[in-house]
């Protein structure tokens, strides 16, 4: 399969689906359903195909920057004609789209998207299952559904800003209707704050988007291109003021705002908890599986990329929020009687060590701070999983009594043996107990932040102690205990045993063999640490340089 | 300068004047066969009947205008000079496209115009509507002040009148009243604006006007820009002033909502878009070719010009529209409000034609991006109030509630309609998103010396935008979120298709730019460079005479 075809297909796919779901005939919902399901788990499948032909294909040794720059596009200046060359097998390809502006229809995948393009095929399979129980304008539903996964697997596949820009707009419509339609009491006020807190972060990403492509030093021609590796390979480009900060900074800046609004960070959270609460179950499971990611994502293949010296300047600045993250989020979480909103603050604490981990840059030794950037990309895959599982499971009590009290809850353990059991094992891995896959992720982070800062580092990892408050308390007040009211709920269904089975899975095997994971996603995260820290002048060979040579190191 | 005898009229130039002609004289037939064979038949009846054939007007225009591509070349083009009349209308393709797009809307809006009875005297209401198109189109064209001025007021006369159609709603008689004075104020100052101008300039034709100030200024040897030029000041100021109130931009603003609102929807419709889309032409026209070299700079090394008065109208407009937008409750007033900011959005790319015009290298670019923002902008607003008039038709009222649960009752208008506010927002992938991110791209590509003043503009106008998603949010709910047991009904045939067709092409555009981009550009490097010949015999040029007292006179204020 080209590769044209192989990364169109993976966002077109779902789009078409949305439509064919539209076009099944009669009032059948299980058709609708069906045909939706079919349509998730073809997609997912393409993502496995991608998957092992970047495995197979020996393609997590080639830096991604190596491979683009093989598929070229070249459109003739007075006639337009396009010639473009697409070097086969490499997961990347170059097409023109509007050549006036120099956009390009540029997809193309490394370790770090491709481990989150999987992640949402898998947790989109997943939330499809686990909409079976809609029973409202069915055909709607599962139509946005689809064309929600198109819009984040284009944002995962996009190499150029302009169309990562699109497909990053365009997943907020999907998401507006599905919360505001399908979702609780307070739906009106959730969707639109989601709406407008996004919207007013894009408006950042985007104004940062046109300064790269419009910022020209003192003497020198504007680059003119939204190709986003060609930018990163640039940087040194971006020297000098605007309205007297450096240009590194205000881009920075303005792509931190834009994507902390997404992740979220702390002062910018406060739509997520409504978003959450107000959200079908399903929806939950892709807001916090994979909606955030975008937000993590957003930082790692673009903030610090684009603007490594701004970020550098900063990264104090950002590694205070994630911390301050981490503990709100976990303070928080603690005071919430509402099961679901419990789950919503702890995303918030969790995104805090993503954060965390990708500001504390120890330029001093790089190798530390690429163990806190590969943390925050495996917390992403972790939290993935997990939260995907938790908002899964508090819908699964909600079906069967409808309220989300931890008050009312309670006994649960009794009457629903497997729910429990599943319950304990997932929530445990968002605690981070050692062997499940929260850990290596919480490990990593505290283990970086140690190198960039003791207060910072204590401070995160004592945060570990208020996530076990949380969680093992929330899980006495709705397993423990005696509830004789609760005598009688059914067990998991198989639907549901189906669902929740490969979150299981995937969170004890996480635990037990990162290196499955880490082995193709680390080498692209590494490369996007090394590029950081040559951009700041840190030396590439960092161990014995910085043994010998600390105080020049340090003095940058 | 003695008498001249012009030539007698081409009469095969009058080809190019069809369309118009044609609008003409069907609004004569129109108004006789209302009075004449239909007389006394009921008042729904004659609608039915009367707006048929008024649809014939604009389907007859594209048939004019497709005519020559059947024909094959030969029937009209290769001329080297384009304009017709002694130079005063041009006959270039941006008069030939927007005849094209003004015919469109005319359509649409004559659509809506059947869907409920408003009134009973249809004749004159479609002949109207009909001769405001006929402004328009000449208005478009227009290469001369006084050909623009009496175009200018064709339209809005018709308008004034159209807006007061409703007799039985007072709220229709006061939007009309509203429009009426202060338009007829504000083109006395117009007016006042362009007897100024001739007299500084000696001349009324656009090109004229350029280059007596072009020789101006290279004889004083200044930059160019209007400091200490008090009477040319004024003449900018009062002509920016009548353009201001057509495009109701702020401070000119303040009849637009309540004529919005109480006038029929198609009427709003037809003054949102079709006479909006004429006047920012023109403004485009007279700022951008004849008034350049008063331009002044906007980075702020050189003296001052009309960039910095639009620039801060610009920024007015945009941040008031969205802003008061945030209360209305009335879907046509919301629509009112939000034409005023996009007003806003537009001044902005004028802002950016007007610097790239002037460093020249890619000046048509910028003013095409305007024209294409123009003409997605027109379309969608139309469609949008199709879906107030199916409402005024159904539940005789049209606040935004009124649209409550439509989404499960016609769920594919629905959708339509939800394309449009999303092309007003400007979220990709729609022609909104598209066409603004266009125009923005083309104001920073600008100049690098106005280049910081320009990214606060833009950057204003798109927290501008995130604003206005609220006021626009506010129609998807209630098309999708809420339930409500009152229904306007089925949308008729009339309002059906002009939403269908604006979403349509929302969507379209939005994916496909390309084609109206290129043709909107051509036609702005069209407007752009239309110039008289040097010394044509049978032109009334500007004297030489005149010229001398003139550089005196602005010598004097200096």
């Amino acid at each position: 399969m080209s590769d044209n075809l192989l990364l169109s297909l993976l966002w077109a796919l779902p789009l078409a689906g949305s439509v064919l779901v539209l076009l099944v005939p009669g009032r059948s919902d299980l058709a609708v359903k069906g045909t939706a399901l079919g349509v998730s788990a073809l997609t997912f499948a393409l993502s496995l195909v991608a998957f092992s032909s970047y495995l197979s294909g020996g393609l997590a040794e080639t830096p991604l920057a190596d491979r683009a720059a093989l598929n070229t596009l070249t459109v003739a200046e007075g006639t337009g004609a396009v010639s473009l060359v697409d070097e086969p097998g490499d997961l990347v390809f170059r097409g023109p789209w509007i050549p006036y502006f120099r956009i390009q229809y540029f997809l193309g995948l490394d370790g770090i998207s491709l481990s989150l393009v999987l992640l949402t095929g898998l947790i989109s399979l997943l939330a499809c299952l686990a909409s079976w129980g809609i029973d409202r304008s069915v055909k709607g539903y599962f139509s946005l559904f689809l064309l929600l996964l198109a819009s984040m697997m284009g944002v995962f596949l996009a190499l150029d800003l302009f169309l990562f820009f699109v497909f990053f707009e365009f997943m907020l419509l999907p998401m507006y209707f599905l919360i505001g339609v399908w979702g609780g009491a307070r739906k009106e006020y959730a969707a639109i704050k989601f709406l407008l807190y996004t919207l007013f972060g894009s408006v950042f990403i985007l104004v940062a988007i046109l300064v790269l492509y419009f910022y020209a030093p003192d003497g020198a021609e504007p680059l003119h291109t939204f190709d986003a590796l060609r930018l990163m390979a640039r940087t040194e480009h971006f020297t000098g003021t605007i309205f007297g900060f450096g240009v590194q900074s205000v881009v920075f800046a303005l792509l931190l705002i834009g994507f902390l609004i997404k992740l979220p960070a702390v002062p910018f959270h406060t739509w997520l908890p409504d978003a959450h609460v107000e959200a079908p179950t399903p929806i939950s499971m892709i807001l916090a599986g994979i909606l955030l990611k975008v937000g993590g994502y957003g930082l790692i293949r673009l903030a610090w990329p684009l603007a490594p010296v701004g970020a550098f300047e900063l990264s104090w600045v950002v590694a205070v929020l994630g911390v301050v993250g981490i503990l709100y989020g976990a303070l928080a979480a603690m005071a919430q009687t509402d099961f679901k909103r419990l789950v919503a603050y702890s995303s918030v604490s969790h995104m805090g060590y993503v954060t965390l981990g990708l500001a504390a840059m120890n330029l001093i030794d790089p190798r530390y701070y690429s163990y806190g950037v590969n943390g925050a990309m495996y917390m992403m895959i972790a939290h993935g999983i997990t939260s995907a599982g938790m908002f899964f499971l508090v819908g699964v009590v909600y079906d069967r009594l409808h309220t989300r009290d931890l008050g009312q809850l309670g006994g649960l353990m009794n009457a629903m043996p497997v729910f429990g059991g599943v319950t304990m094992l997932i929530f445990f891995g968002s605690m981070g107990l050692p062997g499940l896959c929260g850990f290596v992720a919480e490990v990593f982070v505290v283990l970086s932040a140690f190198n960039y800062s003791y207060g910072l580092a204590i401070l995160a990892a004592a945060a570990v102690v208020l996530t076990a408050g949380y969680i093992l308390w929330a899980l006495q007040r709705v397993l423990l205990g005696r509830n004789d009211s609760h005598r009688g709920l059914p067990d998991m269904s198989m639907r549901e045993v189906a669902v929740a089975a490969p979150l299981v899975v995937l969170t004890v095997w996480l635990g037990l063999f990162p290196q499955s994971v880490l082995g193709w996603v680390g080498p692209s995260v590494d490369r996007v640490v090394a590029a950081v820290a040559s951009a700041n002048g840190a030396m590439p060979e960092a161990e014995e340089v910085a043994l010998s040579d600390a105080a020049g190191g340090s003095s940058r | 300068m003695p008498p001249s005898s012009p030539p007698p009229i081409d009469f095969s130039q009058l080809w190019a004047l069809s369309p118009e002609i044609l609008l003409t004289l069907w609004g004569l037939v129109l108004l006789l066969v209302d009075v004449g064979p239909l007389r006394g038949r009921p008042g729904s009846s004659r609608r039915k009947t009367v707006g048929s054939l008024a649809l014939i007007g604009p389907i007859g225009v594209f048939a004019l205008l497709l005519a020559p591509l059947v024909a094959g070349p030969g029937a009209g083009g290769g001329d080297p000079d384009p304009t017709l009349v002694y130079g005063t209308i041009a006959g270039d393709p941006l008069a030939t496209s927007f005849n094209g797009v003004i015919a469109l809307l005319l359509a649409m809006v004559i659509g809506m115009s059947m869907a409920w009875d408003f009134t009973e005297h249809w004749g004159a209401y479609f002949a109207l509507l009909l001769w405001a198109a006929v402004g328009m189109m000449v208005l478009v064209a227009a290469e001369e002040l006084l050909i623009l001025f009496l175009a200018l007021e064709l339209m809005t006369i018709c308008l004034y009148l159209a807006a007061a159609f409703e007799k039985d709603k007072r709220r229709s008689a006061e939007a009309g009243m509203k429009y009426f004075v202060y338009g007829s104020v504000a083109s006395a100052l117009f007016l006042f604006g362009l007897s100024l101008l001739y007299g500084l300039t000696g001349t009324t034709f656009l090109d004229g006007i350029r280059r007596v100030l072009v020789e101006s200024a290279a004889a004083t040897g200044e930059a160019g820009g209007l400091s200490g030029d008090l009477v040319g000041a004024t003449a900018v100021l009062l002509i920016l002033v009548g353009f201001g109130f057509k495009l109701a931009a702020v401070p000119f603003h303040q009849w637009a909502p309540d004529t919005y609102e109480g006038a029929p929807a198609p009427v709003s419709a037809w003054i949102a878009s079709g006479s909006k889309l004429a006047s920012l032409v023109a403004l485009m026209k007279v700022l951008l070719h004849a008034l350049a070299p008063w331009a002044g700079a906007v980075g702020g090394e050189a003296g001052g010009g009309w960039v910095l008065i639009v620039a801060a109208i610009a920024a007015a407009t945009m941040t008031y529209g969205n802003l008061a937008a945030l209360a209305q409750r009335n879907l046509k007033r919301m629509l009112a409000y939000s034409s005023i900011a996009h007003a806003g959005y537009m001044l902005v790319g004028v802002l950016a034609a007007m610097v790239t015009v002037r460093s020249g290298s890619s000046a048509a670019e910028a003013a095409g991006a305007v024209l294409f923002y123009l003409v997605i902008y027109s379309l969608t607003t139309v469609g949008a109030f199709a879906a107030a008039a199916w409402l005024a038709r159904g539940l005789g009222r049209d606040d935004i509630d009124d649209l409550d649960g439509l989404g499960v009752r016609s769920p594919g208008l629905a959708v339509c309609l939800a394309i449009l506010m999303l092309s007003l927002i400007g979220l990709p992938p729609t022609a909104g998103f598209v066409s603004k991110l266009a125009m923005f791209l083309e104001v920073l590509n600008a100049d690098a010396s106005a280049r910081s003043t320009l990214l606060l503009l833009v950057a204003l106008a798109l927290v501008n935008s995130v604003i206005s998603a609220f006021y626009y949010a506010r129609v998807l709910r209630a098309l999708f979120l809420r339930r409500s047991d009152r229904s306007p009904g089925p949308a008729p045939r009339g309002v059906s298709w002009p939403i269908v067709l604006a979403a349509l092409a929302a969507v379209g555009f939005g994916l496909e730019p390309a084609p109206l981009v290129d043709s909107m550009r051509s036609a702005a490097s069209a407007m752009l460079t239309i110039t008289l010949p040097p010394s044509p015999p049978d032109l009334p040029a500007p004297a030489p005479v005149a010229a001398i007292p003139v550089s005196g006179g602005m010598a004097m204020q200096k």
